[in-house]
């Protein structure tokens, strides 16, 4: 039960490390207190710009995320030098993955959004949206065959879907 | 100056007034205003406390939103509130800074302030003191016109009175997102959803797992095949969580301390994707390190000074093999 708290409350740590020792040479070390630290300043970025993206959505009473919600919302709070090039490269993700792959690796991408909306806001969510939410995330293993065996691992496969973009786009400027 | 000194001389009575109205927990943000004044001695430290002010009369007058900004300021102060750990030990240390802020002026108008706010308790009645109040607003508002170009595209947060550090500034876009990201991380603390400390494993029985598994020179896992990338992922997690495990427990000998120094140096090295270290790799990592304790031994030695540590820890340990029992726990994770 605490474990389960605290996969929810945190990214997972393992995924974080790896995303930051691919922008460090390869005999550099991370000390603990770094990881952690970075750990939590990546999961309260994403509940920051999540829940400016969820405001919108109420206010236009829809349910679903979308990337152009997530991409309003970084433009809102001030992150454009961030948003004009996920704007771009999400303009060429869709063009080369094609229509029916690009549908599915978008619903694939937003889930982990939709994910953390009950626990941001658990009163404003019907429990109908959080059983859809689950029925996306199921859908992650299958793509994945080396997170088949394990049910956080597939979580971790989830996330570590969404985050790949933003990785990318980060090297793009050095 | 002599405009400033008269601002200010006015500003304390207001305040002591107002003290006086408002109820003990809901004034101490403003007294953490008037603590702040020493740091800021310039112009631009008034115009905030008096930017606050124009807040409080707004919010008693009970006027419309003719400054709503200033409205939402005070609201986020009434939010401010549930991070509030100590309000009573936060009102002493408030008065104290205000007293000191009052040392840097001149004696006379030490004096004079003194003289103001007896003059404001001596008024019994409330229409009066209304009245009184409404040139004060006039001038305000006209300062408050001047207080946007000054600091341009920054606005300061609600003073957090368990932080020692003066008024934070951010930038005007995040401002609300803000807000509310404190009001959902205080929400989840009060639902005790929040966790404070970090539990060093996910799952006990993987834990139990881990310490349970034979460990190589280096603490290194034994019978691991280095060329599959997902099995090096695994090891990986099960050799930072018992890594932290032993991190957790403050009651090691000092030699365990030393193999937890290497345990953790060994994941690293496996973290960087390199699972094949040679002899001479091996010695450099441990003089690196300045190990006195740990020499190079030969395999089957380190390997039975681990095994008495993981038998006088856990007990009995599994003669099984553990190449058979890999695929079984793989069957136990599909179910």
């Amino acid at each position: 039960m605490a474990g389960v708290r605290e996969q929810d409350q945190y990214m997972p740590i393992a995924n974080v490390i790896r995303i930051m020792r691919r922008i460090l040479p390869a005999h550099a070390k991370i000390s603990d207190d770094a990881k952690e630290t970075i750990q939590e300043c990546v999961s309260e970025y994403i509940s920051f710009i999540t829940a400016e993206a969820n405001e919108r959505c109420q206010r236009e009473q829809r349910k679903t995320v979308t990337a152009e919600d997530v991409l309003w919302a970084m433009e809102k709070l001030g992150f454009d030098n961030y948003a004009h090039p996920l704007s771009l490269y999400l303009h060429r993700y869709r063009k080369t993955e094609g229509e029916p792959a690009s549908a599915r690796r978008a619903s694939a991408s937003a889930s982990p959004s939709m994910q953390m909306h009950p626990r941001t806001h658990p009163h404003s969510h019907p429990p109908n949206y959080s059983h859809h939410g689950f029925g996306m995330f199921d859908f992650d293993p299958s793509s994945q065959g080396f997170y088949r065996d394990d049910a956080s691992s597939s979580g971790s496969g989830g996330f570590v879907a969404s985050f790949d973009p933003y990785a990318n786009i980060k090297r793009d400027p050095l | 100056m002599a405009m400033q000194t008269v601002y200010l001389k006015e500003h304390e009575g207001l305040v002591h007034s107002s003290v006086g109205q408002l109820s003990s927990v809901t004034s101490a943000p403003w007294w953490s205003a008037l603590g702040s004044q020493p740091v800021y001695g310039e112009y631009c430290g008034q115009m905030k406390s008096f930017s606050l002010e124009i807040s409080n009369y707004v919010d008693q007058f009970g006027a419309g939103k003719q400054a709503a900004r200033g409205v939402e300021q005070l609201l986020d102060k009434g939010h401010t509130t549930q991070f509030t750990i100590f309000p009573g030990i936060s009102s002493s240390d408030d008065c104290k800074m205000s007293g000191d802020a009052q040392n840097p002026q001149a004696t006379l108008s030490l004096q004079s302030s003194l003289a103001e706010p007896h003059n404001r308790f001596e008024i019994g009645v409330n229409q009066p003191m209304i009245c009184a109040k409404y040139p004060y607003m006039d001038q305000f508002y006209g300062l408050f016109s001047a207080y946007g170009p000054q600091i341009s595209g920054r606005i300061m947060l609600p003073i957090n009175l368990t932080s020692d550090e003066g008024p934070t500034y951010v930038n005007a876009k995040q401002y609300h997102g803000i807000i509310r990201r404190r009001q959902s991380r205080a929400k989840a603390v009060l639902e005790n959803k929040m966790i404070k400390r970090r539990k060093p494993y996910m799952h006990e029985s993987r834990h139990l797992h881990a310490t349970r598994r034979p460990r190589g020179c280096g603490g290194r896992f034994l019978n691991t095949k280095s060329s599959t990338d997902g099995n090096g992922k695994n090891e990986s997690e099960v050799i930072k969580t018992s890594g932290r495990q032993f991190q957790s427990s403050a009651s090691q000998s000092s030699e365990v301390l030393q193999s937890e120094v290497g345990m953790l140096n060994s994941s690293k090295q496996t973290n960087r994707s390199s699972p094949n270290i040679s002899g001479s790799e091996v010695t450099s990592m441990y003089s690196r390190e300045g190990f006195d304790g740990f020499s190079v031994n030969p395999l089957g030695s380190s390997v039975h000074s681990l095994a008495d540590m993981i038998g006088s820890e856990h007990g009995i340990i599994r003669p099984t093999k553990w190449v058979a029992a890999v695929p079984g726990n793989c069957y136990n994770l599909k179910i």
